[in-house]
């Protein structure tokens, strides 16, 4: 399901996604370029100064070939599928845990494996699915990796810190459910699938959002 | 009611399970297969069975698949082996070599031991299956403690281990088969379900267990498919079904109403066993979990019943699951028939009826505790969850608890409960898949 879900709103995403999103990510590298760069993909134009021709050209996103974005997409998706397998993989350790001492499983034990889940999700796919984009560089041109990660915590920060509610929520479920049972699991229900909604669009847009900022960054090489 | 409570917190040797319906799928990986079509063990591949007992009769069962031409059980009336001058009865087998005779005229209480035998046409044995046995229930008048063990939930995919203490136990006087015993789902002729069947009695496991004692069993949902309901199940199905589940399980038949599965037990003046057919007569539209014949003869057995115990076997649970991780299986439960429920447990409220245990399964996890919440119908009728013994545990991530319920598990299992009417006390004791007894209880209800 949560494949399906992956890559069914990546594709409307990866088509969808507007060139520049990510206002900020080009500002943050003019702001660290030297006045006196050659003009490359950090090149710099500073207010005021009139853009040359060769400046604007430089300031232009240069395309990437189609087939190599292609595989970026492809190979971007993958490792995101596989970070989310290895996260939840991760996340049952705890609460398996917690069931093979008790006989039955703990609410807490699982909001901790759900805090843990989650927050290995967030950093292994901000970490690894911008860096699959330097399969897009070519003797053409190349993008910014940094900018790439950068795009990609701008578009998915909001589900990530709705993630971060939802565990919340699961949590005080839990807490409230060992108490008394029944209590905690309309808030234990409500974060799951919340935390699940989250997951699944914080994943589909850490890859947009990465797109995104590759495209943006990447420029001829000189 | 009264209870004393022990719980060992068992670091109990399960397969690995996951913890939400997302991740089972993922933490599960120990579920086996089957490959190929079944094929049968041996002459006798199902063994044999003794089910039902009365104080003077029982009926036992078996399946031939060899050559001879004749079948006869062996008797023994003593509880030792089965020898040559033991009485011999001639059996006819049926389609597909499956037998059952009902013995009649036994003496109450007595411990028997019986085996089939394959004899060819000059008389001579030439197979014989293993040996049974089976006790007698107790006579009318008797109030001596009485032990059962039960199980649900074995699905052959799985490991069976969870049964094979209870297959080695020479001291219990029955056992209670809780229905999913097998798991016939997708069967559509009666070779389908004679598959599944074979595939789940001919493990080690179940001939050991239905050799040792006499069984009480009862089928569930997933004998035909999951959450099945009579009035909307193709009837075909269901005949096939049915005959496929009696000519495999030693069930008495009653001639006034052969298609009837309800029935009662009794144990002398310790128990009576309600043997309730929980999915053969529900109808949704007219709101009916049982038809309104088996709610009367329940409520009016149970209220008028001289035993100190009354097992209600119910196969799906009465009790108040009503929380929301159990909401998408409430259709399935007493809860969506609620004038029905309300019905029975108000009057053994009304009735004052003491002694009244329901004995349910069906969800993949063990618990004890009060059948609804304080001041409700049945807030003190008791209700023991058993099972699963050969299934994933129950994938929800909380179990039921305090205050409603005092005890929960996943583990599989089989249960031991243990009658004693002089003290008016049921014990249950949950054993593991090796012999742990990992959780005990006692009550007074």
């Amino acid at each position: 399901m949560y494949a399906v879900a992956v890559l069914a709103l990546l594709s409307v995403g990866l088509a969808s996604a507007p060139p520049s999103p990510v206002s900020g990510v080009p500002r943050l590298a003019l702001a660290r370029a030297p006045a006196d760069a050659p003009l490359a993909d950090e090149a710099t134009l500073r207010p005021g100064e009139a853009p040359t021709a060769a400046r604007a050209r430089a300031d232009t996103p240069a395309p990437a070939p189609k087939a190599r974005l292609a595989l970026a997409h492809g190979v971007a998706v993958s490792a995101t599928v596989a970070t989310a397998v290895l996260a939840v993989l991760a996340a049952s350790v705890v609460p398996s845990q917690c069931y093979e001492a008790e006989g039955q499983p703990d609410p807490v034990c699982s909001a901790q494996g759900l805090m843990l889940g989650a927050a290995l999700q967030v950093g292994l796919a901000l970490a690894v699915v911008p860096e699959v984009y330097r399969l897009a560089n070519d003797a053409s041109g190349a993008g910014d990796i940094r900018a790439a990660r950068a795009s990609a915590w701008k578009w998915a920060r909001w589900p990530a810190l709705a993630g971060l509610i939802f565990v919340s929520t699961y949590l005080v479920g839990a807490a409230v459910e060992k108490q008394h049972y029944g209590d905690g699991q309309a808030a234990m229900l409500a974060g799951v699938l919340g935390t699940l909604a989250s997951w699944i669009t914080f994943d589909v847009l850490t890859v947009v959002g990465a797109s995104a900022g590759y495209k943006e960054s990447r420029r001829a090489q000189p | 009611m009264k209870r004393r409570h022990h719980s060992r917190r068992a670091r109990a040797a399960v397969s690995r399970r996951a913890f939400i319906a997302g991740l089972s799928a993922l933490g599960a990986g120990a579920v086996g297969c089957t490959s190929g079509p079944y094929r049968p063990s041996s002459p006798f591949p199902i063994g044999v069975a003794a089910g039902d007992a009365t104080p003077t009769s029982v009926v036992l069962s078996t399946r031939y698949v060899g050559q001879a031409p004749t079948l006869r059980v062996a008797v023994s009336t003593t509880d030792t082996p089965v020898r040559s001058t033991d009485v011999r009865l001639p059996v006819t087998p049926g389609d597909g070599g499956f037998a059952q005779v009902t013995l009649d005229g036994m003496t109450p209480g007595s411990w028997y031991r019986y085996v089939f035998e394959a004899v060819d046409a000059t008389g001579a044995v030439v197979e014989t299956s293993t040996e049974g046995r089976f006790r007698t229930a107790l006579p009318p008048d008797a109030l001596v403690p009485v032990t059962f063990g039960a199980v649900c939930c074995t699905k052959y995919t799985h490991d069976f281990s969870a049964l094979t203490s209870a297959g080695a136990r020479r001291d219990l006087d029955a056992f209670i088969l809780l229905g999913d015993i097998c798991y016939a789902d997708g069967a559509k002729s009666r070779e389908d379900f004679r598959e599944h069947w074979g595939f789940t009695l001919d493990t080690p496991q179940y001939r050991a267990l239905r050799a040792a004692t006499s069984v009480v069993p009862l089928w569930d949902d997933h004998e035909i498919r999951n959450n099945w309901e009579r009035a909307t199940l193709d009837p075909v199905l269901f005949d096939t079904a049915l005959a496929a589940f009696r000519e495999h399980q030693p069930v008495r038949s009653d001639p006034a109403s052969p298609g009837r599965l309800w029935r009662k037990l009794s144990w002398g003046r310790t128990v009576d066993l309600f043997v309730m057919d929980s999915r053969s007569e529900r109808d949704r539209e007219h709101g009916h979990y049982v038809s309104p014949e088996q709610l009367a003869w329940l409520i009016d057995g149970v209220t008028t019943s001289k035993a100190v115990f009354k097992l209600l076997l119910n196969t799906v649970p009465i009790g108040a699951f009503d929380t929301p991780f159990f909401g998408p299986f409430g259709d399935d439960m007493w809860l969506a028939y609620p004038d029905q429920r309300r019905e029975v447990l108000s009057a053994i409220d009304k009735a004052g009826t003491r002694g009244v245990v329901w004995i349910s399964g069906d969800f993949h996890l063990a618990c004890i505790g009060r059948v609804s919440h304080p001041g409700q119908p049945g807030d003190r009728q008791l209700e023991a969850l058993i099972g699963p013994g050969a299934q994933a545990s129950n994938s929800l991530p909380s179990y039921p608890g305090a205050p409603q319920w005092d005890w929960a598990s996943g583990i599989n299992n089989w249960t031991e409960l243990r009658l004693d009417p002089a003290t008016r006390s049921i014990t249950f004791r949950y054993h593991d898949k090796n012999d742990h007894v990992f959780h005990e209880a006692t009550y007074t209800p």
